[in-house]
């Protein structure tokens, strides 16, 4: 999906907008702060959370950055592609390299996340 | 010098691969001259200097009375009877207030701080002795002949450089000291020869992989040289009674209540300095440096460890919130140019 078209958080996640299961991610800000990232500490799938709650680290040499949920929800499925390529992340931030599924709980939560025009807002786009 | 230029993947490989260029002008460079020279480093350094030849270089300590280290360094010899001492940045300080002390009861032998004088470009890489050749031209030598730890004067548009055969990386390569106004012309020209510019994201990843010490990691006053497991660059039948001596000769007899091992994961996940190692539970260590390596797609790291603990081949890292399983490695962690497989 167009980066244009998903929902930010200031954390620097993203979430699709629409469907039953969601996919979420880092956004091209995030990624491009961190550098090369060369492992992803996936989750569990079918582990349950709550908005705000760390779902996962990403890690490049010199950093190492908790990712959040940006909705509560369910982790239905997780992206094994990282496993063996976690530069992923880097080269399709928005797309290939897509983190978790997500389940929302309350479809409605999301009306609190950014667009994108907000999120390049908050970060000087 | 910036943490990365293209991005520290790339230039890691680039120096591995073929060959990356590091911007060092921070590091230190000092000049020990006088007639009482050589006695004054034969009785500060744990290296034996009486045989080093001229444009001969030496990897050593400049330690406290404990055996500890303030800072390791190269020590040349110079032609003219100097030594010429280059230093890491961030203890330049250190390093002249230690050496003034040490060179008290020397009173012919002068400290020079030449820190300003020389701008520091390293070209590391299978391809940075081609790439020396052709970007400085000299009479009678060709760079790529002469071999590691030697230091030679050329002449760069009229300005007196050295070529120092030295680096940080594993690979082949020197470091070439320029005056600093030459600096940025002699970096794009090797630019232009197709070295890939390399920051320091990518100087720590080829040294650990390299399994070299950073001082302020695996090196400290409160670290001597033989607990690093650097005791191969002490000279034990030199005759002077350096700083620190009965120290590190009582740890080379007795075992040193700490040693240095180097650990690799099974997972891609680096490791970072500070980090507790564990072996059946116990708490036995600590990681030092710890990083991923591009050659092995694992984390790595280098881990001061009780001596009693030392010899294990399993450890446990609690890395964040989780306990990873690792295994001794070899030093270096990956075939270097310097150190194939």
């Amino acid at each position: 999906m167009a980066k244009e078209k998903l929902l930010y958080t200031d954390s620097h996640e993203w979430m699709e907008p629409e469907g039953d299961v969601r996919r979420v991610g880092i956004s091209e800000h995030a990624q491009h702060l961190l550098g090369d990232i060369v492992y992803t500490d996936l989750p569990e799938v079918g582990m349950k959370v709550e908005k705000g709650d760390e779902i996962l680290v990403v890690e490049s040499p010199k950093a190492a950055a908790d990712v959040y949920a940006p909705v509560s929800g369910e982790i239905v499925e997780v992206n094994t592609a990282l496993e063996s390529d976690p530069s992923l992340v880097n080269k399709e931030p928005h797309d290939g390299g897509w983190l978790v599924k997500i389940r929302p709980f309350d479809p409605a939560e999301q009306e609190k996340m950014m667009s994108w025009n907000q999120y390049q807002d908050l970060i000087g786009g | 010098m910036p943490v990365s230029y293209a991005g520290q993947l790339i230039e890691h490989q680039a120096t591995r691969q073929q060959v990356g260029i590091f911007d060092v002008s921070h590091m230190g460079q000092v000049v020990v001259a006088g007639n009482a020279s050589l006695e004054f480093l034969q009785n500060s350094f744990p290296s034996d200097f009486s045989t080093l030849k001229p444009g001969s270089s030496k990897y050593t300590f400049l330690l406290n009375d404990r055996g500890g280290v303030v800072d390791d360094l190269i020590v040349t010899a110079l032609p003219d009877g100097k030594f010429f001492l280059v230093v890491n940045a961030a203890n330049l300080s250190r390093d002249l207030h230690r050496l003034g002390e040490l060179a008290a009861r020397f009173p012919t032998v002068s400290i020079e701080n030449h820190s300003e004088k020389w701008a520091m470009i390293a070209v590391q890489g299978p391809k940075a002795m081609d790439v020396l050749d052709k970007v400085f031209p000299a009479n009678q030598v060709t760079w790529g002949n002469t071999p590691p730890f030697t230091l030679q004067d050329m002449m760069y548009e009229g300005s007196c450089c050295q070529i120092s055969r030295t680096g940080y990386t594993g690979e082949h390569g020197a470091e070439v000291l320029c005056p600093p106004s030459l600096a940025p012309r002699i970096w794009k020209t090797l630019v232009a020869e197709g070295c890939v510019p390399s920051g320091l994201a990518a100087r720590d990843s080829l040294r650990l992989e390299a399994g070299y010490p950073l001082h302020g990691n695996d090196l400290s006053e409160d670290i001597t040289p033989v607990e690093a497991g650097l005791s191969w660059a002490i000279s034990w039948n030199k005759t002077e009674a350096y700083p620190g001596r009965e120290i590190l000769e009582a740890q080379k007899k007795d075992g040193p209540p700490r040693r240095r091992i180097a650990l690799v994961s099974q997972t891609r996940k680096p490791f970072r300095k500070g980090e507790v190692v564990t072996h059946q539970g116990r708490e036995v260590g600590v990681v030092t440096s710890g990083g991923y390596s591009p050659g092995r797609e694992r984390g790595i790291a280098l881990a001061l460890v009780d001596g009693a603990e030392a010899s294990h081949d399993e450890y446990t890292i609690l890395s964040g919130s989780r306990s990873l399983e690792c295994s001794r490695s070899r030093l270096p962690f990956v075939p270097t140019g310097l150190k194939p497989a």
